[in-house]
């Protein structure tokens, strides 16, 4: 198993700051580069191409919110000890799960990184489980630690 | 990180997935608890029939204990720290034993465990859903070659 490369989506919540650490920390140890991956929610492409047929205005996401976005996720790697990591920090748009999905069959990554809410997965994670070529490791939050329930 | 729980099920795939913990735990410098959930009724071997009820759970565990010791010989010594056998549902083993063990990673392949799993990965879903800690479901690469 190469891992040289690790996707970690983020949404800005205290799960994904979780899972940027846990990732950081990994990829420290393994020598690895770090793909941070935040997506601006939007409409699909199924419902860009309807607006886009229909003469809606376009685009759906203005580039000052992409940049607004592109700000936050700096201040929040900014925030983290990426000592000795390269990271990736890339804003993109669009349906989030898609997208990550998208990333994760298309791009480089050896293995994603990502947080979990609570005690049931997101459609997220759920989604990337069943399609993403690589492994995938779901981070816990220290705290949920103390109290497991079933 | 300095221990890991990989979630083995006898299942063709679950070498790969082995393969794939020890590669990581020999890069962390980490050591593997192997284990290995024993479901009740199915997965009876011939001898079973012969067994009183009372001594069946016996009779599994301990051959998935010698199974475990088997593949816990083709590893590196020092690496496996210790194998672990748990009778219940795997999912809930899994969870429970990754508590008990304080591993700082649970490793499990995304197939196994049986037809329905197959398909459905149930096994892996529900562990990611209920383990309370950090959870490594690998691919396992015999399924996607075929």
């Amino acid at each position: 198993m190469t891992l040289g490369r690790i996707l970690v989506p983020s949404d800005f919540t205290q799960q994904s700051a979780e899972a940027l650490r846990y990732a950081l920390e990994l990829a420290r140890s393994l020598d690895a580069e770090i793909d941070l991956l935040h997506v601006v929610p939007a409409p699909s492409r199924v419902i860009a191409a309807v607006d886009a047929y229909l003469g809606r205005p376009l685009p759906h996401v203005r580039e000052e919110v992409l940049a607004a976005a592109r700000v936050r996720l700096a201040r929040f790697l900014g925030t983290m000890n990426r000592r000795g990591v390269t990271v990736h920090a890339r804003v993109t748009s669009g349906d989030p799960a898609a997208m990550i999905c998208e990333h994760a069959v298309e791009g480089p990554d050896d293995l994603i990184v990502m947080g979990t809410h609570g005690w049931h997965l997101g459609s997220l994670a759920c989604r990337l489980l069943g399609v993403a070529p690589c492994p995938v490791v779901t981070v816990r939050l220290p705290e949920n630690r103390a109290q497991p329930q079933f | 990180m300095k221990s890991f729980l990989v979630g083995l099920d006898g299942s063709p795939q679950e070498r790969s997935v082995l393969a794939q913990a020890r590669d990581l735990a020999e890069r962390l410098s980490a050591t593997l608890i192997l284990f290995r959930a024993v479901p009740l009724p199915v997965e009876l071997p011939a001898n079973a029939l012969g067994v009183s009820p009372l001594a069946l759970g016996d009779l599994l565990v301990d051959s998935a204990r010698q199974h475990l010791a088997e593949l816990a010989r083709t590893l590196p010594p020092g690496l496996v720290a210790k194998e672990r056998v748990d009778l219940g549902s795997p999912w809930r083993a899994i969870c429970e034993a990754a508590s008990a063990e304080r591993v700082d990673l649970v490793v499990i392949g995304s197939h196994g465990y049986g037809g329905l799993d197959r398909l459905l990965g149930t096994t892996a879903g529900k562990v990611v859903n209920h383990a309370d800690r950090s959870v490594l479901v690998v691919r396992s690469l015999l399924t996607d070659g075929s």
